[in-house]
């Protein structure tokens, strides 16, 4: 009968436990507009050359995304009415998707390569995840020169690897994106120094997943830090919720300061890298180190990873960087003063929910557990 | 017009911890709630008023929990909200629209337009404060922990 009076608090503290996060015109048309409708991509596929700006515009009711499945860009929702950009230097196929409505809305854009060769060239890790494809590279078959970097992205949702039959060259596991490959995965790079003839294959699928890369051109030397076409030093500012540069570009080993610009704390945290600047305060700054091998890679804040995400490219040498015109279009903008004296309610919001939300919890239970007893006192008499 | 980019400049930049803290205040409104109606339904002697008393401060503090909880409930509708997960999107929807739901019975009612459902009202009370609980589950403890 004790138990009885329990119920509703057991009740209770089982929900607040549920807190814990658990934790995504079909035709093809060049050019480099498309629009969002509720709940679609207009159109579907998009082909572009290399290096054309793509303007999403939102025509629905409902705020969307048009996020990379394989993690190298991603607009942030778009408001109803709102247009974004992204520009796209890197030949390849791109899977993208809204993370707002992953099962819904799905689209491709196809970079063609521009007239000179591509110093950086997309290779998309498929498989039936999340869009119910078969495993394969995307492309099988290409050319690049050597000194160029393959950026593979996985857009499925399995783990992928790309790696030569001869063990010249491999990315490691790339990890798929949650749930099975309903949100975005991740992505790693690979410069080829070496001219010749690579069949490739991936460690996890060698069956299905297979491919040959041709690399031409004289052999590059390994890329010496300083020749980076990358800035030594880059400062990313955090927001109320956003990073500002989102994606940016930096040399290997470079300094990169994180600027605190908003009234929440915010952290700047790499999703596969032991890169953490922990929680910086309003008005505050840390730094850090970026890696040394050349990549992307992709980082959030731990206080808002649902809004706050970017991608650090670190460019090795004679790479071309993807994040060239927005940090041309940066550049003349003024620099955001600090807000600096720290404060704002950000500071004891976790101790004003927790606090309230026991308060209320108590309050509601001593209000269950009479309206429980009398019951059962009813029931009973 | 993007009403969530107004809201969020009206207060400084701030709308989603101006929701965490609404919707904290709404979730202990919904306790004191239970509380109060337990002591006019003479189910408890707390607090030690009268249950007339308990009775006006139950209506007044309804209204002013209702209103709060429609306000973030429409920056909540009209807001992009990138997903920390599904399953809590999903869950924190389904807890939004029952709590309409049972709102919705209970002016029927309070209103009349369901007699019957008198008895009944402890029950949809107590569901009440329990989906907003829920709701403070999924949406504050959700920021809390993530912090």
């Amino acid at each position: 009968m004790r138990a009885l009076r329990l119920l509703p608090l057991l009740a209770l503290a089982g929900l607040l436990l549920a807190a814990t996060p658990a934790a995504n015109g079909a035709a093809a048309q060049a050019g480099g507009d498309a629009k969002i409708v509720d709940f679609d991509f207009a159109p579907r596929s998009l082909t572009v050359d290399a290096g054309t700006k793509v303007t999403w515009t939102n025509t629905g009711q409902r705020p969307h995304t048009a996020s990379d499945r394989g993690g190298t860009f991603d607009t942030r929702p778009i408001a109803p009415g709102a247009s974004a950009e992204v520009t796209f230097s890197t030949p390849g196929t791109y899977f993208y998707f809204c993370r707002i409505n992953p099962a819904k809305m799905n689209g491709t854009v196809v970079v063609k390569p521009g007239d000179q060769p591509a110093k950086v060239t997309r290779v998309q890790a498929v498989d039936p995840g999340f869009t119910g494809d078969k495993l394969r590279f995307d492309p099988a078959e290409l050319s690049v020169e050597a000194g160029s970097t393959l950026l593979v992205a996985n857009v499925g949702g399995k783990p992928h690897t790309l790696t030569a039959d001869d063990g010249s060259f491999d990315t490691g596991t790339i990890t798929p994106g949650a749930e099975g490959g309903r949100f975005a995965g991740k992505n790693a790079s690979i410069t080829l120094t070496e001219p010749g003839t690579f069949k490739f294959h991936c460690e996890v699928h060698p069956a299905a997943m297979k491919g040959v890369v041709t690399v031409t051109g004289e052999a590059a030397g390994e890329a010496p830090a300083a020749a980076s076409a990358g800035p030594r030093e880059l400062d990313i500012g955090t927001e109320d919720f956003a990073f500002d540069p989102k994606d940016a570009s930096i040399a290997p080993g470079g300094k990169v300061t994180v600027t605190n610009k908003g009234q929440a704390p915010h952290t700047l945290t790499f999703d596969d890298e032991p890169l953490d600047t922990g929680q910086i305060a309003p008005g505050a700054t840390a730094d850090l180190t970026a890696p040394d091998k050349p990549g992307s890679y992709s980082y959030r804040c731990t206080v808002h990873p649902a809004r706050m995400r970017g991608v650090l490219v670190v460019l090795g040498r004679d790479t071309e960087d993807p994040n060239a015109d927005a940090a041309a279009r940066a550049a003349p903008a003024a620099p955001v003063a600090a807000t600096g004296g720290g404060g704002g309610p950000g500071g004891g919001i976790t101790a004003f929910g927790l606090a309230t939300g026991l308060l209320a919890a108590f309050l509601g239970g001593i209000g269950l557990s009479a309206f429980a007893l009398r019951r059962r006192g009813a029931g009973g008499g | 017009m993007d009403i969530i980019k107004s809201l969020n400049d009206l207060l400084g930049g701030q709308l989603l911890l101006w929701k965490v803290i609404l919707t904290s205040l709404v979730f202990a409104g919904a306790g004191l709630q239970v509380l109060l109606a337990a002591r006019f339904y003479e189910a408890s002697t707390v607090p030690p008023v009268s249950t007339g008393t308990a009775a006006t401060a139950h209506r007044v503090n309804g209204t002013l929990t209702l209103g709060l909880a429609v306000a973030v409930a429409f920056t909540c509708l009209v807001g992009p909200a990138g997903p920390t997960s599904p399953t809590r999107v999903l869950l924190h929807s389904v807890f939004g629209t029952l709590v309409f739901v049972l709102l919705a019975l209970k002016f029927a009612v309070l209103k009349r337009v369901w007699r019957a459902g008198d008895r009944y009202l402890p029950w949809i009370g107590s569901g009440l404060f329990l989906s907003f609980a829920a709701i403070w589950a999924t949406s504050v403890a959700d920021y809390i922990t993530a912090r």
